[in-house]
């Protein structure tokens, strides 16, 4: 981590955007991104409501770092975490109804997203406040950017609109698969395979599932003895 | 009985959490290279879904809804499967220390999983009562397991394969297999109506 | 001892505050998101009984199913918004029943329908073909590949007739 210290916040907050994009090259937070991206809309509304949450608990963390005692910090994140997920969970649900209805149980469920008590362990409480929060916005605009990616290609082609305007939907009939669950996983398989294909591979460092990436890892046992395959 | 078998059916074939709803994918894609690691962590987490309903459940109805504190319910239920899973964990170092090397390592993992946390909120949001609850979580679980099964078994053929393009391998691949499982469930969608109305 | 309190006075304290402010903003939103959430319902109301003036909620029991009944104060009929089972889940509508027992009109409101199928029994192509029918529903079509959630919106519909009855009226 002694690396990242160095990095100016400028750095930092691209860096969660590009070049350590969550969800397309740390591979964290695979349920919503297959989940809610069956519109582009949808897609923007579940990465701010996860962005706002990950600013705030970063934020908080990593003012707490010092007086969070080792052995629970677990429980204290998860708190702070579920603290933010249900006042963000309120505020949508006031402002913004209709995404409430669309997001659903994905919504709650933001709590146990791993990128946001991954960021947690590995960045916040090892870092300063100022560097957690560009942390936070960077890797929270990295998540929205591949969430909105993910549900412009899967309404364009699923149902010939995007962001609500009709496309290609009169021209010819729209593939309802990629709406459907099999089009997530495609999408999104595809669309890592893109990834490791303009990078040639250098982007994508862990090639498969493993325990590193998983916030669990540091009180994981398996992970500790060198991986669960 | 009807309704608890439309329940279970429900859960495990036609709205399979992995493969349908999209919860659990990270132990899913995670831990399902070998048949029996995969068969171990869907057994640990049917577990930890059955006894978290059977905690959540009353506590929501009974705690929380009559002092008007509905609004915790996120933040109560995920400490409540954080204590949990580390209390099943103590138990079973404890006192039934053959299942705890089977299942143990997989129960640290549990807590973030998004499956167990989304069934107890589910079950709330469809309405269930206590009885359909625990039908509904103990099939959701094992909709789980059968998912893991029948992947790792798809994954050791696709990661046998040496045809797979470069840019494809890893984990682009295992979502395209994902991708065609989940299309062959898709063929369950009709069945609660056709088997029992 | 101090190291084995510490933990716990932390924990604890992070909880209490926590839970001090979500229950302050909850005291904020409520009222915010009971004011959208009915003036959705209201709203949604006066859509599928467009000649009314201004609802007033009944009370009515038995009905499953029904969550709520609102009577226009001008005698032009009923709106009742009601639950079911669709493919993804809850699935609600609201149904206006006009005072000669016909169905003036119907909204999907609440669901978790495929995007694109199930979700096409909200497209007015399918809501419209209600207006105008009595409780026969006859000539009303399912729309294909949303087998279950046309199947839903039948039944919703049928709640709501169940309702109108229990009120005293068409039967």
């Amino acid at each position: 981590m002694s690396d990242l210290t160095k990095k100016s916040n400028w750095q930092v907050l691209l860096n969660g955007i590009i070049k350590e994009n969550p969800t397309l090259v740390l591979i964290l937070g695979t349920c919503p991104t297959l989940a809610v991206t069956t519109m582009a809309v949808n897609g923007i509304g579940m990465g701010l409501a996860a962005m706002v949450v990950l600013i705030g608990s970063n934020v908080v963390i990593s003012l707490l770092k010092n007086i969070i005692p080792d052995k629970v910090r677990i429980p204290c994140y998860i708190v702070v975490i579920a603290g933010f997920v249900t006042i963000v969970q309120f505020l949508v649900k006031a402002y913004a109804p209709a995404l409430d209805k669309a997001l659903g149980v994905y919504l709650p469920l933001i709590v146990v997203n791993c990128i946001i008590l991954g960021r947690a362990e590995m960045f916040a409480n090892k870092n300063t406040v100022l560097a957690s929060a560009c942390d936070g916005i960077g890797m929270g605009l990295g998540f929205t950017l591949a969430l909105f990616c993910m549900g412009s290609i899967r309404e364009l082609i699923g149902n010939g609109t995007w962001m609500g305007y009709t496309i290609t939907a009169n021209l010819w009939d729209p593939v309802i698969v990629f709406l459907l669950a099999p089009g997530g996983f495609m999408v999104f398989g595809a669309l890592i395979a893109l990834v490791n294909f303009l990078t040639k591979g250098k982007a994508i460092k862990k090639k498969e599932f493993g325990c590193a990436g998983c916030p669990s890892a540091s009180v994981c046992s398996v992970a500790q003895k060198g991986g669960c395959n | 009985m009807k309704e608890f078998a439309i329940i279970l059916v429900s859960a495990v074939l036609v709205n399979n959490y992995v493969l349908a709803k999209f919860l659990g994918i990270c132990p899913f894609l995670g831990v399902s290279k070998k048949l029996d690691s995969a068969f171990g962590m869907s057994v640990a987490v049917t577990f930890v879904m059955a006894l978290a309903t059977a905690a959540t459940w009353p506590i929501y109805t009974y705690v929380l809804v009559p002092r008007d504190l509905t609004y915790l319910q996120t933040i109560v239920f995920i400490l409540i499967i954080a204590a949990l899973v580390q209390f099943i964990e103590l138990v079973l170092k404890r006192y039934i220390p053959a299942l705890h090397r089977g299942l143990g390592i997989y129960l640290p993992l549990i807590t973030t999983n998004c499956a167990v946390l989304g069934v107890t909120i589910l079950n709330l949001d469809e309405g269930y009562n206590f009885a359909q609850s625990m039908v509904n979580s103990i099939g959701s679980g094992l909709g789980f397991l059968l998912a893991m099964v029948l992947f790792s078994g798809v994954r050791s053929r696709v990661d046998a394969s040496a045809t797979v393009p470069k840019s494809f391998q890893g984990i682009p691949i295992t979502l395209i297999a994902a991708s065609i499982c989940s299309i062959s469930f898709m063929g369950f969608s009709g069945i609660v109506d056709g088997l029992f109305k | 001892m101090k190291e084995l309190l510490k933990p716990i006075i932390v924990l604890t304290a992070i909880c209490l505050i926590t839970s001090g402010l979500l229950g302050a903003t909850y005291n904020v939103t409520a009222p915010l998101i009971a004011q959208s959430e009915k003036k959705a319902s209201d709203e949604a109301m006066s859509e599928v009984l467009p000649a009314a003036t201004s609802f007033t909620e009944v009370q009515v029991d038995g009905v499953e199913g029904l969550l709520i009944a609102a009577k226009d104060e001008s005698g032009a009929g009923w709106a009742f918004k009601v639950q079911d089972k669709g493919f993804g889940g809850a699935y609600v509508i609201m149904v206006g029943i006009g005072s000669d027992g016909k169905i003036t009109g119907t909204k999907l409101l609440d669901n978790s329908e495929t995007p694109g199928l199930g979700s096409k029994t909200g497209m007015p192509s399918f809501t419209g073909q209600f207006v105008g029918k009595d409780k026969e529903l006859e000539g009303v079509e399912t729309i294909t590949g949303a087998t279950i959630s046309s199947k839903a919106f039948l039944r919703a519909v049928a709640t709501a007739y169940t309702a109108f009855e229990a009120v005293g009226e068409g039967a």
